[in-house]
């Protein structure tokens, strides 16, 4: 099978399984796992296209934070519930064990470039998920505005 | 009406502020829906204070003062709680009336539980490039962790917790390695790490950090960063222990 539909395939399951242990209501488990199809398919179409950890993580990780919130105004609960799991996919799992793995091995290079890429990773997740909570913000002060 | 029904709301807000502060949610939320709650029921000069370890919430109804503070006891992220607070607030307001609040209570099976342990941990090895070998051999390691999670002493902190995890996955990993060909003890690990991986409060703590909630921030970045630490430390030491001591 493509590797790039294992990665989606393999994320959706994982969100899924995620959600369950995290405790998520069951009748939002279907939303949950939805996040994470379009987180996964997300940061695989941006890695291809972007080439480049951190705005690809960004990227994903922006829609992954915009779906929770409209979700979750439609559905009537708090966007956490939706995006915590959603994002899992996004967490840099692999660049995290080889930044261990390379420094118990001496391998200063390949140390400094996942250490980095972690960072990459976790920078990125924070400023997608910023973004969508400024416009959110920006449109309930607008709308607190109007009605005061 | 009599003057403890008087102020039984500021308690009914006090706890579900408790609760959603315990169950991971954000400290914007805590302090917004405490403060909705006390507004609707006729509180002014309201102040609400929420840091990942203490609830301080401040208010006068009439001319009396109210005051409450609690120390936070993170437990693990619960999101039916969350939900479940939301929704009893917005009834509250709603309805103006003081709802029951009942202890939570998982949705699923311990076994069942245990099993989406196992699946992610599984479905996370393949994502990263693992085999189906490598994703079956992972469910050990994800049950060991969601074991101890489970039965987790209250005096034992999460940094330590984190370390002794992921110290023991490490070392499953590495002894399957020895024993089983084929099977490659990275991909079982790093299946393994995504169970323990605090990268969410990261992207949390940011967040606070840029929205101007400074205090509550740089905790939730600490918390992330030493608990980041501990993991690493544990793996590091599984690693280290069968690269120089057993081979």
């Amino acid at each position: 099978m493509n590797r790039e539909l294992i990665e989606i395939l393999t994320s959706v399951l994982g969100t899924f399984a995620f959600a369950v242990i995290l405790n998520a209501p069951k009748n939002r488990l279907l939303f949950v796992t939805l996040g994470g199809l379009i987180s996964g398919t997300c940061l695989v179409i941006f890695q291809a296209l972007l080439n480049n950890t951190f705005f690809s993580v960004c990227a994903a990780s922006f829609i992954t934070a915009l779906y929770s919130e409209i979700f979750a105004r439609l559905i009537k609960t708090p966007s956490t519930v939706i995006f915590i799991p959603s994002s899992i996919p996004l967490l840099p799992g692999g660049s995290l064990y080889y930044t261990v793995y390379n420094l118990i091995y001496f391998n200063k290079n390949n140390f400094t470039h996942y250490l980095k890429e972690t960072a990459e990773t976790g920078a990125g997740i924070a400023l997608g998920v910023t973004a969508v909570a400024i416009i959110i913000f920006s449109i309930r002060s607008k709308r607190n505005a109007k009605t005061n | 009406m009599n003057s403890k029904n008087d102020y039984k709301y500021f308690d009914t807000a006090c706890e579900i502020g408790k609760r959603l502060a315990e169950s991971g949610a954000e400290a914007y939320r805590v302090e917004n829906t405490v403060e909705i709650i006390l507004k609707t029921f006729g509180a002014h000069d309201i102040s609400v204070f929420s840091i990942p370890t203490l609830l301080l919430i401040f208010a006068k109804h009439e001319k009396k003062r109210l005051f409450f503070s609690v120390r936070i006891h993170k437990t693990d992220i619960d999101l039916a709680e969350i939900e479940r607070m939301n929704e009893l607030s917005r009834r509250m307001c709603k309805s103006k009336s003081f709802p029951e609040i009942s202890d939570s209570d998982y949705s699923y099976s311990k076994v069942f539980r245990l099993f989406c342990a196992a699946l992610s941990t599984g479905a996370f090895c393949i994502y990263f490039g693992g085999t189906p070998l490598d994703a079956v051999l992972c469910s050990v390691p994800a049950l060991a962790i969601s074991l101890f999670e489970n039965n987790k002493p209250f005096s034992l902190g999460e940094i330590a917790f984190s370390f002794r995890a992921s110290l023991i996955a490490g070392l499953i990993a590495c002894f399957f390695e020895m024993i089983i060909p084929g099977c490659s003890s990275n991909k079982i690990m790093i299946g393994a790490i995504m169970l323990l991986i605090p990268g969410l409060s990261i992207g949390n703590s940011i967040r606070d950090l840029l929205f101007g909630d400074i205090l509550s921030g740089t905790l939730s970045l600490i918390n992330a960063v030493t608990g980041g630490v501990s993991i690493v430390g544990g793996f590091a030491f599984a690693i280290a222990f069968f690269k120089y001591a057993v081979n």
